[in-house]
């Protein structure tokens, strides 16, 4: 039990996950439209506001879970309800409590039709989610990880665009699919580990290499589709486009980093010399991912579907960092799953609030609003400089530190760093593509069609209310990441150093059957 | 005395069933009032039954009328189960009896005497008690699906079950036969005594568990013999078809557990056989179910699924978790979701049974959001999405397959639900995604409706607190 470090007290994480579903029971009660959007958002807020008390009791010079807390749920499996964080965790954490009350703002007038079903929706995927990145139990993380599919189902299904239905079941079947051999993987460790569901017990421990294999393989189908890596990613641009504002900003933000936790919190632990050997095969995927997200966003002209597709790519970056297995790929990766959630999610914002006025995703219907719309077009370009890593925002940052590690990691082998250069193309095209859109939309071209009628249009104070603190992300981190970094560093190099041991170790008793 | 205690269940329901019949022959004996009481016979039972498992802890009388019928906790459980089943039947036909007028008060007698049937099998402990109480059971059932005269789908339903079921009844005297003269007993225990020394590859042995196997197959609607299924579930009325689907099956999967327990060397031999049809099943149900328009058909062929996975249960049953309580647990998961089920459609399907499509619920959730936020629960437990019972259920299901060293099986087990999930979505997708076309005028205060709500906070409470274990 050395990984824990069990904070006594005030339980604060177990208030995280149920307050949300407290307000979805509270909001069964309430009739009133009105009342519900505000229902809905003062639990959002409350969530966001005592998960920030988090950090001022959060010790960041340690790696071991904190806040912990542990209740027997089901004895006769030994199933436990334990919850904790963890420096990787609990930024992951903060993001989604954070991103909800938005989420709640941008829907305001967006969603029309059965607002009360829409709110609960929300409020139980915050539970969900929440639930995800705290859980130290295998069997409440599978929980909360399947459970997280039915409000997110129901969202784009009920309040999506016109292909609803079939975005939804394919989201829904796809990535349900993802974890069927994830519960297989589950049960062996279970039963490896003496009974346990505790994960920080299922780590770093010397099971065989084909069980590694197995396990990784597992592991792997149900991240790599939640992700998504390329090829799995054909049901991000459908669920993407259909899904409502609200509903893309939580694909987009928080629903992507799952997989790629998934990989730091499961993968690399517990099957590391599996991701040893499969190492290079999925660096070479991220880089296609990369390149491949960021021609189709060039060729789209639905702007839902652009973003869509240049997540792909980002998220190339980011499986990219994680599997280089250094210390500057996984911060930077860690640090661009949060850059992402928050620029992603505010170009779906932005993406939302222009949709709302002229009911149309599509590029050409936007064109030349620049002049018509300046805040409007203001905070957008921040976001799209952003989201290409222009220098002085936090896209830049992480991209930086992954490439940086991206390099170490082909020179500590030895070799000519392809890798890295492979990525560049990447970058360079996100600016094509962010650029192609940016241009358009606030020139246009000789002929806009004309939108002159948005001139009494722009943006409304909740809206800008929704979309100033992301701005203020992106500049913070952008200039100064310092404090990001101090957060997860002593869980990252924990990660890091175990990973070398085991590596070591691995490679001492191979030495010994060899001789 | 005390084997008398934990038969009181029994006797009240047996009592029930005859009172009823008396009942019925009372000039003014009224349906309503027959339902009511039956219902109460049912409640007093479950909780007679309920206090027989608290108070009495040491295991019962293994010697009762001399070895003939045995209680376990996993009988207990079953029972319970049954009892509860009859409850919601009852519950839903009260209600489906209001919009569709073919019901006597004989209906409910025959649903106690099949109780009594299901009861005595899940406790028999001997082959020629459990025919008696197959044949108790069957018969009744056989009735209670062709109950309207009026509609040729319900008689070729019947016609159908009851020339089938003959055959069953016929294999299993035969196979009864068989064993009686290999091992020299139809008790389990003496079947298990003589395995212990003799192998259970003799061809008396063999034929004999073949044939049983046979029957309980037919009665579990197991792969090759499910093909009567879809027509009987759809040709019976709403609250038969969730009665046959879940209490029948309930019953006939613990006899089918308490036969095969009863010796590791008669389930080896048998396990190759049970791994494939588990298989068959599955994906065999999977196929059909894919196919269908009509709910009910849907359900009777997910109903085949589930069925596959209880047979998981059963080629894992010798692994160190005994899976009777798995397999206990996964049945009242599988039971309240598909009363759920029934109870809702007898609720919601109107006059003749009307609402019977996919199409025919559109919009549902429009116009009745708890009915469609109830059904949608019950589809996802029977899909197995946490944190509803169903979920639970195939977990421990899953569990015991790999802890039997079965992790294909295990993995197959999943492919199934997650291909399940397919036709359980479809429902949904039309309660929800489509505008309603009608303005589903039900009876809101009905007792159907009122079980629905209560099988749905059900499917939560025991998939989070399952106490069962």
């Amino acid at each position: 039990m050395d990984q824990l470090l069990l904070n006594s007290g005030f339980p604060i994480l177990s208030v995280l996950i149920f307050l949300p579903m407290l307000g979805a029971l509270v909001l069964l009660l309430i009739k009133d439209e009105e009342n519900c959007r505000w229902t809905a958002l003062a639990f959002t807020t409350v969530v966001a506001l005592l998960s920030l008390t988090l950090l001022s009791g959060f010790d960041s010079t340690t790696a071991r879970f904190q806040f912990v807390e542990m209740r027997p749920w089901i004895e006769a499996f030994n199933i436990n309800y334990t919850v904790g964080v963890d420096g990787i965790s609990i930024l992951l954490l903060l993001l989604t409590t954070l991103i909800m009350p938005f989420c709640v703002l941008v829907s305001w007038t967006y969603i029309k039709k059965r607002v009360r079903a829409f709110m609960i929706c929300m409020l139980i995927m915050e539970t969900a989610m929440i639930g995800v990145f705290v859980a130290l139990d295998f069997v409440l993380f599978y929980v909360m990880w399947e459970a997280m599919l039915i409000p997110m189902y129901l969202l784009i299904g009920i309040w999506g665009g016109p292909r609803r239905i079939y975005a939804s079941v394919k989201f829904f079947l796809y990535t349900l699919a993802g974890s069927v051999l994830l519960l297989v993987a589950i049960i062996w460790l279970y039963m490896q580990n003496g009974y346990s569901f505790f994960i920080p017990d299922m780590m770093w421990q010397s099971y065989s290499t084909s069980a590694q294999m197995f396990l990784f393989l597992a592991f792997f189908l149900a991240f790599a589709i939640k992700v998504p890596m390329f090829p799995f990613h054909t049901w991000l641009p459908a669920a993407h486009v259909e899904a409502p504002a609200a509903g893309s900003v939580i694909l987009a933000s928080l629903l992507l980093k799952m997989g790629a936790y998934g990989f730091l919190r499961f993968a690399l632990p517990i099957t590391p010399e599996a991701t040893a050997i499969m190492m290079p095969w999925v660096l070479w995927l991220s880089i296609i991912g990369i390149i491949y997200g960021g021609f189709t966003a060039l060729a789209q002209s639905d702007m839902k579907k652009l973003i869509a597709y240049s997540s792909v790519g980002h998220m190339g970056f980011i499986t990219l960092g994680i599997f280089t297995l250094n210390l500057d790929g996984i911060e930077g990766a860690v640090l661009q799953m949060i850059n992402h959630g928050v620029t992603t999610g505010a170009l779906f914002l932005c993406i939302g609030m222009i949709y709302e006025r002229t009911h149309s995703r599509d590029i050409e219907s936007a064109t030349g609003i620049g002049k018509y719309m300046p805040v409007y077009i203001t905070f957008f370009t921040f976001f799209s400089l952003a989201a290409f890593a222009f220098p002085g925002t936090n896209g830049f940052v992480g991209e930086f530190m992954i490439i940086a590690g991206t390099f170490k990691y082909s020179l500590s082998q030895g070799n000519f760093p392809w890798l890295a250069l492979a990525s560049i193309p990447g970058a360079v095209l996100a600016a094509a593509y962010m650029l192609r859109m940016l241009q358009r939309k606030i020139w246009g071209r000789e002929h806009n069609p004309d939108n002159s009628w948005l001139k009494e249009h722009d943006l409304n104070i909740r809206e800008i209310i929704t979309l100033a603190p992301f701005l203020l992300f992106v500049l913070w981190v952008g200039l100064a990441p310092k404090p990001f970094l101090n957060i997860m560093h002593s869980s990252v190099s924990a990660l890091v150093q175990n990973f070398a041991t085991c590596q070591a170790k691995a490679v001492a008793i191979a030495g010994t059957i060899l001789n | 005395m005390h084997d008398l205690v934990s038969f009181l269940p029994l006797v009240i329901t047996c009592t029930g069933a005859l009172l009823l019949m008396l009942y019925a022959v009372c000039p003014k004996a009224e349906q309503e009032k027959a339902s009511l009481m039956s219902m109460g016979f049912f409640a007093v039972a479950f909780f007679a039954q309920l206090l027989v498992v608290c108070t009495v802890s040491r295991p019962l009388f293994p010697e009762t009328f001399n070895g003939m019928l045995g209680v376990s906790g996993f009988t207990n459980a079953a029972c319970l189960i049954v009892y509860a089943c009859g409850f919601f039947t009852t519950l839903s036909s009260h209600t489906y009896f209001r919009e569709n007028h073919f019901a006597t008060v004989e209906f409910y007698s025959l649903l106690l005497f099949s109780a009594v049937g299901m009861v005595l099998l899940s406790m028999a402990r001997e082959l020629i008690t459990a025919f008696i109480a197959l044949e108790i059971m069957s018969l009744a059932i056989y009735v209670l699906v062709g109950f309207n005269r009026a509609s040729s789908r319900s008689t070729e339903a019947i016609f159908k079950y009851l020339i089938l079921g003959a055959f069953s009844g016929a294999f299993f005297c035969m196979g009864t036969a068989m064993i009686y003269g290999a091992a020299g007993s139809t008790r389990f225990d003496s079947i298990a005594e003589w395995l212990a020394f003799n192998p259970a590859t003799t061809p008396l042995m063999l034929g004999g568990a073949f044939f049983l196997l046979i029957t309980i197959f037919f009665k579990i609607s197991a792969f090759p013999f499910h093909a009567w299924v879809l027509d009987v579930y759809d040709g019976s009325s709403n609250p038969i078809t969730g009665f046959m689907a879940t209490a029948l099956k309930t019953a006939v999967f613990a006899m089918i557990a308490n036969f095969l327990a009863l010796s590791g060397n008669l389930h080896d031999s048998w396990i190759t056989g049970l791994f494939w049809i588990a298989v068959f099943t599955m994906f065999g149900g999977n196929l059909i179910a894919i196919g269908q328009d009509n709910v009910k058909r849907m359900i009777a062929a997910s109903g085949i699924v589930h069925s596959g996975y209880l047979l998981i249960a059963l080629v894992a049953i010798n692994s160190e978790y005994f899976s009777g309580a798995v397999i206990a647990y996964y049945l009242a998961a599988y039971s309240v979701a598909t009363l759920g089920m029934f109870a809702a459609l007898s609720w919601l399907g109107g006059e003749g049974e009307k609402r019977v499509t996919f199409d025919d619920f559109k919009g549902l959730a429009k116009r009745q959001p708890l009915a469609a936020a109830t059904i949608a629960v019950f589809l996802l437990s029977m899909a197995g999405i946490p944190p509803t019972a169903g979920f639970m259920g195939k977990f421990y299901i899953i569990t015991s397959a790999i802890s039997a060293g079965q992790i294909a099986l295990g993995v197959l087990g999943i492919i199934s639900s997650i291909i399940s999930m397919w036709y359980y979505l479809r429902l949904i997708v039309s309660m929800y995604f489509h505008d309603a076309e009608e303005d589903f005028i039900v009876d809101g205060s009905s007792l159907a409706s009122i079980s629905t709500v209560a099988l749905a906070v059900a499917v939560f409470a025991i998939g989070l607190f399952p106490l069962v274990l």
